[in-house]
């Protein structure tokens, strides 16, 4: 059930009455039918009971990792459930991958049509969970969590219905003590809520989806492009997917808050990113965190004897891993391995990279920030393109053609009209305007406003995605993860 | 819990009354700007070619004595062409003849996009047009659009309301067709291609008939396409040209023009492979004002 259907209009009011109504006692019972509702709603039967597997199982290990009495023990167990997870992961996500490739290398060996490729299953919301029951056990054996002993809400905290379906990435010592308070009605919860729930409904529907008109009419077909509608199109990307994805934050983040549980921020104005590491501390944060408390820091330890270099292959692999977690096609492992080489390159160039500066006397000024914040928002676009494009081979014919001109550019902006760009434009400006704002300052600021300016506030943006909604791109990007 | 309870109580009620408002401004440009609410006799009807290829005034003013209406939208195919054809004579008894764009496309919905008939919903509630939306739809849709009316305006939708309601019909946007960028597509994999869906014919069988049952005559319309993507396969274009002749064999009261091949080489004349620029556009319209008065002269 995507957050932007009628359907979850309706479930969310619903859910949060019977949530209401129920007893202190009742309450983690309503929401976790509800998430299994929820989830049932996409109707594929199988999901319900691969996150009932992964919890059951998870949460067996983690009482188990508590028992194991030495250390040998408990990392048995801890690689067992981690194991158990990845498999899981794998056989939903990752068989028609390998199967392919596998098979395609068979050919080369003589051995065509021995791997026959498997067919892909649909895994909504599977690897999001599996990271959180990773997590989970990870931090039962570094001992920063205690394993939860009540069934439900363990399994509460993997299938929370706001954060099923792409995160955030939740920590058990940051959601379950939220899962078991008390529920009391709060006016401003409630309020910031709905308000960040509609703001979220915005960004989706009238800005992003609008957006991926025009990137859509280019990598649909990038052979018919080149030079600058190809660069404006990579651009378009960048912010159609920030959008998209934060606007699904944004309507979680305030699902979330109805019933008093704040999620984590996964997004802060990552496009005022200085660097490729600053630009991993602002986007998918939670995933960021995961990736370097789980995957980077212990490869890091591992390989600390190869002093920078270590480091420099540690970060390749995380990159790999987040590459590859994204999706099983080469696409995704070249957007990882983009990052990972941008990271390690740092690395290197950072110690230079401060002489420089001190030399040229440009250290902490405005205009190194900006030409920093431009060429990080570059390397990112010019890494989303192998994310975005329908294949390598399509990607790297739109590097190659990046350069050529500017010729086609009026075409490709106004191939919807003048007063279609100019709105898309618009409604651009106002949202990065607004994304700009301190965390939060924009709805404590309208707080602030007179009753009549703020409920024209209200009124206009519910009018705003009733009428400047585009109803082409129903489902979110970051789904498919 | 009360007080936020009537405060989005309220919020809801302001925008229902907006809702309605809004929804009454808006179809009543749209009824203008499609002509749904006036007399006319020839009725231009079709998707983005005839949107762009025809000028309706200028044809106006090449048929002394006629009045002509157009009722034309980007990506609207056969199915949703038959739905606006009865709502059109539903409300206008005295259309005598009808333009019907035709393409290479006319049999299949690649052209066009399977979602077209979304472009209809601001008629909900028009007899004609009710059932083939909730046909088309799921019921999400449909009732989302039934209760929430601003929602039935797709952007396009309301363009074409604003451009009515602003005054500002005549296209601005002149853009002239790459034809070395279109090469180059071409030659890079992009393509064209041409197909017959029974369900598609038949539609566009039952449309005819439905026109020829309420005496009025009909003209099929080829609005020039490019040579360069008409040549990819000669073969299968002339294939459907030979479709639409045999269409109009089939009954006295039908015609196919084919300007295709008239203008198919002039480039000038496109904005883009598929599309006519103002300047074509005047072109075919006068040559199709030549064509009618002939083809009406001659039926009276």
């Amino acid at each position: 059930m995507p957050f932007n259907s009628l359907r979850y209009f309706l479930f969310l009011p619903v859910v949060y009455l019977v949530f209401f109504l129920a007893g202190e006692r009742a309450r983690w019972c309503v929401l976790l039918a509800a998430s299994f509702l929820f989830y049932g709603a996409l109707q594929v039967p199988y999901l319900p009971a691969v996150l009932a597997l992964v919890a059951l199982s998870t949460y067996g290990f983690g009482i188990r990792l508590d028992r194991a009495g030495t250390e040998r023990a408990k990392r048995g167990v801890l690689w067992c459930g981690i194991a158990a997870n990845i498999l899981i992961l794998v056989l939903l996500r990752y068989l028609p991958f390998l199967s392919e490739n596998l098979g395609a290398l068979g050919g080369l060996f003589g051995m065509e049509g021995r791997i026959q490729p498997v067919k892909a299953l649909v895994a909504i919301g599977v690897s999001y969970y599996i990271f959180q029951a990773i997590s989970y056990l990870n931090d039962i054996y570094l001992e920063i969590a205690e394993p939860e002993r009540h069934f439900g809400y363990f399994a509460l905290y993997l299938a929370f219905f706001p954060k099923l379906l792409q995160g955030p990435i939740e920590r058990a010592a940051d959601l379950m003590p939220q899962l078991k308070a008390r529920y009391r009605f709060d006016y401003d919860n409630m309020r910031y809520g709905l308000l960040l729930f509609t703001w979220g409904l915005f960004k989706k529907v009238v800005v992003a989806d609008r957006l991926a008109i025009y990137v859509n009419h280019v990598y649909g077909d990038v052979h018919g492009f080149s030079g600058l509608p190809l660069l404006l199109a990579t651009y378009a990307y960048a912010m159609q997917i920030f959008l998209d994805f934060s606007g699904y934050t944004d309507m979680a983040l305030g699902s979330a808050l109805l019933f008093n549980i704040r999620l984590t921020q996964n997004f802060n104005n990552p496009y005022l990113a200085t660097s490729v590491a600053d630009f991993w501390r602002r986007w998918h944060i939670s995933f960021s965190r995961w990736i370097l408390d789980y995957v980077f820091k212990p490869l890091q330890m591992r390989w600390r004897g190869w002093k920078e270099w270590g480091t420099a292959a540690a970060l390749v692999t995380a990159f790999l891993v987040s590459g590859i977690w994204h999706g099983a096609s080469w696409g995704f492992v070249i957007w990882g391995g983009l990052h990972g080489l941008y990271m390690a390159c740092s690395v290197f160039y950072r110690p230079y990279q401060k002489k420089l500066h001190k030399a040229l006397r440009v250290e902490k000024t405005g205009l190194l920030k900006a030409w920093q914040m431009l060429v990080t928002f570059n390397m990112v676009s010019l890494a989303w393109v192998f994310f975005r494009a329908n294949s390598t081979a399509d990607a790297f014919y739109l590097l190659r053609h990046l350069c050529d001109g500017v010729k086609g550019w009026q075409q490709f902006l106004f191939w919807q009209g003048r007063s279609e760009f100019l709105l898309l434009a618009a409604v651009l400006a106002l949202v990065l305007a607004i994304n700009c704002l301190p965390r939060n300052a924009g709805f404590t600021v309208i707080a602030r406003y007179p009753l009549l300016l703020r409920w024209s506030l209200y009124v206009g943006l519910v009018l705003g995605i009733i009428l400047l909604n585009i109803d082409a791109q129903k489902s979110f990007i970051y789904f498919q993860f | 819990m009360y007080r936020l309870t009537a405060k989005i109580l309220l919020l809801l009620l302001i925008v229902a009354v907006i809702d309605r408002v809004g929804d009454r401004y808006l179809k009543s440009g749209l009824e203008s700007f499609f002509y749904l609410n006036g007399k006319y006799d020839v009725l231009c009807i079709g998707h983005s070619h005839t949107e762009q290829g025809i000028d309706e005034k200028l044809l106006e003013q090449g048929l002394a004595g006629l009045r002509v209406g157009k009722y034309a939208m980007k990506g609207v195919n056969t199915f949703d062409r038959q739905a606006m054809i009865r709502q059109a004579f539903a409300r206008n008894s005295s259309i005598s003849l009808v333009i019907y764009d035709v393409d290479i496309n006319t049999f299949n919905t690649k052209g066009v996009g399977s979602s077209s008939y979304k472009l209809l919903y601001p008629f909900l509630g028009d007899p004609a047009i009710d059932g083939y939306l909730k046909g088309m739809s799921d019921p999400e849709e449909y009732y989302s659009r039934k209760y929430l009316h601003l929602l039935r305006y797709p952007s396009i939708m309301q363009k074409y309301a604003f451009k009515q309601l602003l005054n500002s019909k005549d296209p601005t946007e002149v853009f002239n067709l790459d034809v070395q960028q279109l090469r180059t597509s071409l030659a890079r994999g992009s393509h064209y291609s041409f197909a017959v869906d029974a369900a598609n014919r038949a539609a566009f069988r039952e449309t005819i008939a439905l026109i020829r049952a309420r005496n009025a005559r009909v003209i099929l319309l080829f609005i020039p396409t490019v040579d360069i993507i008409n040549s990819i396969n000669r073969s299968d274009y002339r294939k459907m040209i030979a479709l639409f002749q045999e269409e109009a064999a089939r009954d006295q009261g039908v015609t196919f023009l084919n300007y295709s091949d008239r203008y198919e080489g002039n480039h000038d004349f496109f904005r883009d492979p598929t599309h006519l620029n103002n300047k074509g556009r005047a072109v075919v319209t006068r040559d199709l004002a030549g064509d009618v008065a002939r083809i009406m002269s001659r039926a009276q």
